[in-house]
């Protein structure tokens, strides 16, 4: 029916920046500042507290930021739908632009907070590899995927049941601990290593730090693990598609 | 020879629903109405014989078995009273609410009003909100760029273009969505009682709109409480009474049979019949 399909994408994400900013003095710079400032702080406590070298700071941020931009982008597509009730209970559009919308928004801002650590990465003399660099992308792309995929049920789920909310809260706090995000998974007992290995953020975050951080490690295998996890994932995808699609009709009954 | 005159029939059927705009074919629709405040698990942990009581939650039917077409290039509208299902009829050809029985045949593209300026973000600036509102209602960007000096002249507000939304009267808001509203590109308008803003002059304004849309033939339909608007401007009315088309026809006729209706049930009040439950 609607043919302005990225037109309304590109207004939604551009409403909700314009709309955070609006009114401040520094405005779009908070983008920025922001994430920034928070860097700082870790930079600055681990080191006082740990004093912790470089590079091990570069893995603790680099597993800082891929868990916010994971929390975000979940927190966001689940409350898409409620977000923009009032609009979805005047006009018909497509309802999956909705969750696009708030899977970019966190997408963005990841973006800003990882132009951050790669200059942190440059500083510490870092050195990046095509391969790395790809393995990161990729691992990234495919988090996306799995992030828009949870969101096309848990926006559907919250709708319905209040209580959804409460429970997304606990997973991520039970996920943030649940995946190597502030200790090395190769550390662990391999007993608690295999409880890791079910967990798909695991391997995402191993192949975005490994490409990120040790570029020059970086083989195949670690693209066929990716891969393979995608497969899953994009089968998911789908079936939560349908699902969206057949249940975001009657979700206006519910708001 | 019978089946030569169904033949004739069926032919003629789709010869004429080529000409309708919307085709509502019995078309129901119930909401569950909870008539208590919803149980929690701790209710029930308070007072256990409650989880084998019968919930005595209600459906109610707002909308029973409705059937009607609207013609290409008509200008309907539908009256009733408070309650009587015509917002939910709205919504329900609007896509915003599936029927639960039945179906709503659209043909060409439809764009609903059933509030103006829908998706305004009052911190955004006027120029924001057009291309926020115009998006909505499903226009491209460059259409809309195209369009915006004529949204802004149509709406007066020139001077404010760059102000924020939340600065303006409410006048102002509503010419501003009214004005972008005529804009989108539509064969089908479906309007909920819009037209009961802004001061004369721009009410005098949004008439000489619809004559443009109509005369272009687009199809209108219009929810109204206000029945001179329906007589006047009205090709064909609908009355839509406890979730039942009662009459439907020239406007005049309708109205008039509206208004007794009213007028017996104001001196009887038993006639009026509790909704099903």
């Amino acid at each position: 029916m609607v043919n302005n399909y990225f037109d309304l994408l590109g207004e939604f994400v551009k409403g909700d920046f314009k709309n955070r900013y609006k009114n401040s003095i520094l405005g779009f710079l908070w983008m920025l500042l922001k994430p920034l400032a928070e860097f700082f702080i870790m930079y600055f406590v681990w080191n006082a507290l740990w004093r912790t070298e470089n590079q091990t700071t570069l893995f603790l941020l680099s597993g800082v930021i891929f868990w916010n931009y994971f929390n975000d982008g979940i927190m966001l597509g689940f409350q898409s739908l409620l977000n923009k009730s009032g609009i979805i209970l005047q006009i018909n559009f497509p309802r999956e632009v909705v969750i696009f919308s708030a899977t970019t928004v966190a997408l963005i801002n990841f973006v800003v907070t990882l132009v951050i650590i790669l200059v942190f990465a440059m500083y510490t003399h870092t050195t990046f590899t095509w391969a790395g660099i790809g393995l990161a992308a990729f691992s990234l792309i495919t988090l996306n995927i799995l992030i828009i995929t949870a969101s096309f049920f848990l926006s559907i789920w919250g709708v319905i049941v209040k209580d959804v909310r409460h429970l997304v809260e606990l997973g991520l706090r039970i996920g943030f601990w649940a995946t190597p995000v502030m200790y090395d998974a190769s550390l662990l007992s391999p007993r608690v290593q295999k409880v890791i290995k079910l967990n798909p953020l695991s391997y995402l975050l191993e192949g975005f730090r490994t490409g990120l951080i040790r570029g020059h490690e970086v083989t195949g295998a670690d693209y066929l693990e990716i891969l393979k996890l995608l497969g899953i994932i994009l089968i998911f995808t789908v079936i939560g598609f349908l699902y969206f699609k057949k249940s975001v009709k009657r979700v206006a009954e519910f708001f | 020879m019978k089946s030569l005159i169904k033949k004739i029939k069926k032919n003629g059927d789709k010869a004429e629903r080529s000409q309708n705009a919307i085709e509502i074919n019995n078309v129901s629709k119930s909401f569950f109405v909870p008539t208590k405040k919803k149980d929690t698990l701790v209710d029930y942990l308070k007072h256990p014989k409650n989880i084998f009581k019968k919930k005595s939650d209600g459906k109610l039917l707002v909308l029973d078995h409705v059937n009607f077409d609207v013609k290409k290039g008509e200008f309907l509208g539908i009256i009733g009273n408070n309650g009587s299902g015509k917002s939910t009829l709205l919504k329900l050809i609007s896509g915003v609410y599936t029927p639960d029985r039945g179906e709503i045949i659209i043909n060409g593209s439809l764009v609903p009003f059933l509030q103006l300026g829908v998706g305004f973000n009052p911190e955004l600036s006027a120029r924001d909100n057009i291309f926020l509102n115009g998006t909505i209602l499903g226009m491209k960007k460059k259409e809309i760029e195209k369009e915006f000096a004529e949204i802004i002249k149509f709406a007066e507000l020139e001077r404010f273009i760059d102000l924020s939304l939340k600065n303006y009267s409410s006048g102002m808001r509503v010419r501003l969505a009214f004005s972008i509203a005529i804009r989108s590109k539509a064969d089908i308008y479906v309007l909920d009682e819009v037209i009961a803003v802004g001061d004369a002059n721009f009410h005098e304004k949004s008439f000489r709109e619809f004559e443009r849309l109509r005369n272009q033939g687009k199809t209108i339909i219009l929810v109204t409480h206000s029945l001179g608007v329906v007589r006047n401007f009205c090709d064909r009315t609908a009355l839509i009474d406890q979730g039942k088309v009662a009459k439907i026809g020239d406007p005049d006729e309708v109205v008039d049979f509206y208004e007794d209706l009213n007028r017996q049930r104001l001196s009887n009040p038993n006639l009026v019949n509790n909704k099903k439950r």
